[in-house]
C-alpha cells in the first residue's frame, strides 16, 4: 500500500529515525509536607495551572483489611459518609456539590479510605465546608444504609455477570488463604445483610481519626490557605482510634497445580488469572520487579502480549502484574482468551514465567525497558493530581522520603542479573495457581493437564 | 453575573495555538504548553464507522489496527517500541465519524514521533499474516469488551433500530460475520481513500517553539499526496418515526431500561441545550431522574442520562438499572413522566446555574494534559472546522436560556422519537 510521495521527498532521507534532540532533566516537583501537632499530615502539591483545587483526606492504614468477618464493612463506612451529616442531608449535600458544579466522593480500598473533594478554586470554601461535614459529622442514618445496602446487593449479585470479578474473586480467595486480603472487599450477601449502624459507627471512630489522617491540598491553593483550612476546619476528629496490630501470619497455601474453573456456561471467552502471591508496596526490591515484570508483561512491547497477541491473535492483550498492598500483594498474568486457545494460552505463560526465571533478558530489553519506564516519568508527573497520588503512596506505604528522587538513577543501575535475580526470587513457575472463569462444558477437559480441574457455581460453590 | 463567569474562564485558560494548511490539504495546529518537558502528536482522521460500506462493518476499526502493522521504514510491532524506547506512551481509537492515533513522549522526541506518523500515512505495508493476526485480535477484543460482558450489546441494538437504514446503523466494532470476510485488498482501497494528508489533522501539543515545530511537520508531510477522495452523502438522521421497544435476555442479573431519543448533528443549534438537559435529568445524585427513580421510589439501583452526538446524528440516552424485582414498565413509565416534566412544567433558575456551573467545571479541567487538549482542538476543527471554539464554545453553553431547554426537549424527547429496550435476565425467557 503505497500512498505516492511527491519528488521532493528524495531529500529527506526516511529510512532511518530521526535522532532525539537533547534530553531534559526531570525533577519530581517539590511539594510542602508537614505534620501538625493533632497529627494531621499536609501536604500541598501547588499547581495554578488551571483555576482548581482538589483535596484528598486519606486515613492510613484503615481501609477493608479491618473488615474482620463483617466483609464490606470499611467501604460501606466510607460510602455513608456522604448520605448525611448533623448539617446536611444525603439529598442537601448532593445538591450543593452539585449546585458548584464539583464533586465529592468518598470510597476504600484495602489500606485506606478517602474522601476527596474537587471543585473550581473559586468555590473552594463550599467544597471545604461540604468536605468537612461529611468528613467529620457523619450521621450513618438507618434510612439511607438500608438504601445503601439494598444497592450494594444488587451489585454483587451483578458481580457474578462479570468474568474478571469472579476470576478476582477466587484468585484472590485462593491465593492470599488467612490474609485478609483474600476475602471480598465489596462483601457478600450475608456480611452486607449483617452490618448495622453501630457496625459503621464503630469503624468509622476506630479508622477515621487526625493521627492517620494525611489531607493533600492539590492545584491552585497555596500552603498558607492549606494550613489555615485544615487547622480551621477539621480540628473536630480524634487524634486517637484503633491501636494496629497485625497478627497475620501467612499460611502457605497448597493450591499449586490445580486449575479452578467459576463456569459461565455459554461464554465465548475464558478469563484467566496465572499467578500466586507477590510482595508488599514497600519491598526494597520493588522497583527491579517492576522492571522486570515490564519486560515480562507489563507493557504492550512485553513478551507475554507479544506472544498471545501480536504472535498468536489469541487476545485483544494479556498483561502480568505485581499487585501491591501495605502487608503482602499478589503476582498474576491476565488476559481474555477465546475457548479453543484457552489451554494453550496458559502453556504459552508457564512458558514466558519459565524463560524469565531461568534465562538473563537481552542488551536490547533493558535498554528498552530503562528507557520507557524513565521516559515515561515525566508523563506520569503532568498532572498535580498524578504528582499528589505519588505523594501520598510515599505515606499510605511508608516508603523513603527520596523514593522519588531516586527513582530514575536507581532503575538505570539495574543489570541483568539484578533482574533475572528479581525472577527468581519473585515468580515461581512450579507454584501458579490457575484461575479461569469461562465455559466449564469447552475448557475442562483440556485444562486437566495442568493439574487436577475444579469447578465452582459464580457463588464459590464446587459442582461436582 | 454569567457575562463575568466568561470573563474569567477567558483570562485564565485562554488555549493559544498556531495552525495552517499544507498544500497537499493537510490541516496543522501547534499548541505550546512548556509547563513539564513532554509533547503530544495527535492524528486525527476524518473517517469512521460511518464511512463503512454495509457488509463491511467493522471495517475503520480493523483498519486502525492495521497502522500499527508497519509501514515502508517501520516493521511489525516497530511501530510500538520506537515509542517505547523514546519513554512515549501511543494509541489509537475509532468512532462513528473518526479515527485517531496518539503518542505522548519526552519533547526531544518530537522528530520521531513524526517520522513515524508520516511513513504510517504515506507508505503502509500490511502482510497477509499481519492482517490474518490483526483480524482474530480485533474478534478477540469484540469477545472481550461486547459478546462476554453483560449489557455489552446494548449500543449495538440501540443503533440498530434507532439509526434503521440511516448513518449510524451500527457500532464501529461491527459484526464477527464482516469481520471473518474482511480482506487485504479492501484494507487498500480503504487506505487510498481516507489515510490522506487531505483528510486528516495534526496536532503538537506540548513543550515546543512553535517554529520549529512548523519546520519539522512541513519537513515531514508536506511531500505527502493529496487522496482527493468525494465521500459520499451520508443518509440523513429522520426524527420521529414512531416508537419502538423490544425485549433483549442477556445473561444479567438484573434487569435494566435504555431509552434513546434522536437527536441531531455536533454542530446543530440545539446541541449545546440537549446537552444540558441532560445533565438536568440525568447527570448526578441531585438530578430530576436520580432523585425520583433511584432515591425516592428505589425502583433502579442506578440511572442517568447523556447525549451521545455524532457527526450527522445522534441520541439522548437515559439509562436505568432496575433491582431484581423492579418492573420494567412501570420504571419505563416514571422515565417517561420525567422526561416530560420538562416539557409541560419549567426547568428553574438552581438548575439551570448549576448546569452551568458543572460545565464550566468540566471544561476547565479538560485542560489538564497536553493529549486533553490536543483532542478538543482536533475536534473543534475536524466537526466545526472552527479551532478557535476552544475559547469560545463555553459562551455556546452559557447563553441557553430555560426557554432553549424547553424547546429542545419538546423538539426531541418524544416518544414517538425514540427506542426503548429492556435488557432482562435470560432465565426470564418464557418458551411459548
Amino acid at each position: 500500500m503505497s500512498n505516492n510521495t511527491l519528488a521532493q521527498d528524495d531529500v529527506l532521507d526516511r529510512t532511518k529515525p530521526p535522532k532525539p534532540g537533547p534530553p531534559k532533566d526531570v525533577q519530581f516537583p517539590d511539594y510542602f509536607d508537614t505534620t501538625l501537632p493533632n497529627g494531621i499530615n499536609v501536604l500541598v502539591i501547588e499547581n495554578s495551572k488551571i483555576p482548581a483545587v482538589s483535596v484528598r483526606m486519606v486515613f492510613k492504614d484503615a481501609g477493608s483489611f479491618y473488615d474482620v468477618d463483617k466483609f464490606g464493612l470499611a467501604s460501606l463506612t466510607a460510602e455513608m459518609l456522604t448520605k448525611g451529616t448533623t448539617n446536611r442531608s444525603a439529598t442537601q449535600i448532593a445538591e450543593e456539590i452539585d449546585f458548584v458544579g464539583g464533586s465529592i466522593n468518598a470510597g476504600s480500598d484495602w489500606d485506606g479510605s478517602y474522601i476527596s473533594l474537587s471543585v473550581l478554586r473559586k468555590h473552594l470554601n463550599t467544597g471545604i465546608d461540604i468536605l468537612a461535614d461529611v468528613a467529620q459529622n457523619p450521621v450513618f442514618a438507618d434510612d439511607e444504609l438500608a438504601r445503601v445496602k439494598e444497592q450494594r446487593l444488587s451489585s454483587i449479585l451483578q458481580g457474578k455477570d462479570d468474568a474478571g470479578h469472579l476470576s478476582d474473586k477466587k484468585f484472590n480467595k485462593i491465593v492470599y488463604g488467612n490474609l485478609p486480603y483474600s476475602n471480598p472487599a465489596e462483601g457478600t450477601e450475608e456480611s452486607v445483610k449483617s452490618i448495622s449502624r453501630n457496625d459503621l459507627q464503630d469503624f468509622y471512630r476506630m479508622n477515621y481519626y487526625s493521627g492517620n489522617l494525611i489531607i493533600a491540598f492539590v492545584g491552585d491553593i497555596t500552603k498558607e490557605e492549606a494550613l489555615k483550612i485544615t487547622e480551621e476546619k477539621f480540628s473536630s476528629l480524634p487524634s486517637e482510634g484503633i491501636n494496629r496490630v497485625n497478627s497475620y501470619k501467612y499460611n502457605e497455601n497448597n493450591s499449586a497445580g490445580k486449575v479452578f474453573i467459576i463456569n459461565k456456561k455459554g461464554a465465548v471467552q475464558s478469563n484467566l488469572r496465572v499467578g500466586h502471591l507477590g510482595i508488599p508496596r514497600n519491598n526494597p526490591d520493588f522497583i527491579a520487579v517492576t522492571i522486570m515484570n515490564t519486560i515480562l508483561g507489563g507493557y504492550f512491547g512485553s513478551r507475554i502480549n507479544y506472544n498471545l497477541r501480536e504472535k498468536h491473535g489469541f487476545t485483544y492483550g494479556a498483561r502480568s502484574y505485581f499487585n501491591p498492598h501495605l502487608y503482602s500483594g499478589d503476582f498474576s498474568v491476565d488476559t481474555d482468551v477465546r475457548n479453543e486457545v484457552t489451554d494453550t494460552s496458559v502453556t504459552l505463560i508457564i512458558e514466558e514465567l519459565k524463560r524469565i526465571t531461568t534465562e538473563e533478558i537481552t542488551d536490547e530489553e533493558l535498554a528498552t525497558v530503562k528507557n520507557y519506564m524513565t521516559g515515561v516519568f515525566p508523563l506520569q508527573l503532568e498532572t498535580a493530581n498524578a504528582v499528589a497520588s505519588r505523594v501520598i503512596n510515599l505515606k499510605l506505604y511508608n516508603l523513603p522520603k527520596d523514593y522519588y528522587s531516586k527513582y530514575i538513577s536507581n532503575i538505570n543501575a539495574l543489570t541483568k542479573q539484578d533482574i533475572l535475580n528479581a525472577a527468581k526470587k519473585y515468580i515461581d513457575p512450579s507454584k501458579v495457581t490457575i484461575v479461569v472463569s469461562g465455559d466449564a462444558g469447552a475448557i475442562k477437559d483440556k485444562m486437566t493437564r495442568f493439574g487436577e480441574v475444579l469447578v465452582f457455581d459464580a457463588d464459590g460453590n464446587e459442582i461436582k | 453575573m454569567l457575562i463575568s463567569t466568561a470573563e474569567m474562564i477567558s483570562q485564565s485558560t485562554e488555549i493559544e495555538f498556531r495552525e495552517f494548511d499544507l498544500e497537499n490539504g493537510l490541516h496543522v495546529i501547534l499548541h505550546k504548553d512548556n509547563t513539564n518537558p513532554i509533547v503530544s502528536v495527535d492524528i486525527w482522521y476524518h473517517v469512521g464507522a460511518k464511512d463503512e460500506d454495509p457488509g463491511r462493518t467493522g471495517f475503520a476499526h480493523l483498519f486502525e489496527h492495521m497502522m500499527f502493522q508497519g509501514s515502508a521504514n517501520v516493521g511489525k510491532t516497530e511501530h510500538f517500541n520506537y515509542i517505547q524506547n523514546a519513554g512515549g506512551t501511543v494509541n489509537g481509537t475509532t468512532n462513528q465519524d473518526r479515527t485517531n492515533y496518539f503518542e505522548t513522549a519526552p519533547s526531544n522526541q518530537l522528530e520521531l514521533l513524526l517520522w513515524l506518523e508520516s511513513d504510517r500515512m504515506s507508505t503502509l505495508q500490511v502482510t497477509q499474516e499481519n492482517f490474518d493476526n490483526q483480524r482474530e485480535v480485533v474478534k478477540e477484543e469484540k469477545r472481550q469488551r461486547y459478546d462476554n460482558v453483560p449489557y455489552g450489546s446494548r449500543w449495538g441494538e440501540m443503533m440498530k433500530r434507532l439509526f434503521k437504514g440511516q448513518t449510524y446503523e451500527w457500532i464501529p466494532i461491527g459484526s464477527m460475520e464482516d469481520l471473518n470476510s474482511a480482506d487485504l485488498n479492501y484494507a487498500q482501497e480503504f487506505y487510498r481513500k481516507y489515510y490522506s494528508p487531505d483528510n486528516a489533522v495534526v496536532v503538537v501539543s506540548g513543550d515546543i517553539d512553535y517554529d520549529i515545530a512548523e519546520v519539522l511537520v512541513k519537513k515531514y508531510f508536506s511531500a505527502l499526496k493529496p487522496a482527493n477522495t468525494i465521500k459520499k452523502k451520508y443518509p440523513e438522521v429522520i426524527f420521529n418515526q414512531g416508537e419502538v421497544r423490544d425485549v433483549i435476555y442477556d445473561n444479567v442479573q438484573l434487569p435494566a431500561v435504555y431509552i434513546g431519543y434522536k437527536i441531531p448533528g455536533t454542530t446543530d443549534k440545539d446541541i449545546q441545550a440537549l446537552e444540558m438537559l441532560s445533565m438536568i435529568l440525568g447527570d448526578g445524585r441531585s438530578s430530576r431522574i436520580y432523585k425520583d427513580i433511584v432515591y425516592d421510589k428505589k425502583t433502579a439501583k442506578s440511572a442517568g442520562s447523556f447525549i451521545w452526538d455524532n457527526e450527522v446524528g445522534g441520541m439522548f440516552v437515559v439509562y436505568a438499572t432496575g433491582f431484581k424485582n423492579t418492573n420494567t414498565d412501570s420504571l419505563i413509565n416514571d422515565i417517561t413522566q420525567i422526561v416530560n416534566s420538562v416539557c409541560s412544567e419549567q426547568v428553574n433558575d438552581i438548575e439551570l446555574e448549576k448546569v452551568k456551573n458543572s460545565i464550566e467545571n468540566d471544561y476547565i479541567n479538560r485542560m489538564q494534559t497536553i493529549l486533553g487538549k490536543a483532542d478538543m482542538l482536533a475536534n473543534y476543527w475536524t466537526f466545526h472546522k472552527n479551532t478557535g471554539l476552544i475559547n469560545t464554545s463555553i459562551n455556546d453553553y452559557l447563553a441557553v436560556t430555560k426557554e432553549d431547554i424547553i424547546n429542545a426537549a419538546i423538539k426531541y424527547l418524544n416518544t414517538n422519537n425514540r427506542v426503548v429496550l429492556t435488557y432482562l435476565p435470560g432465565s426470564e425467557k418464557k418458551i411459548n
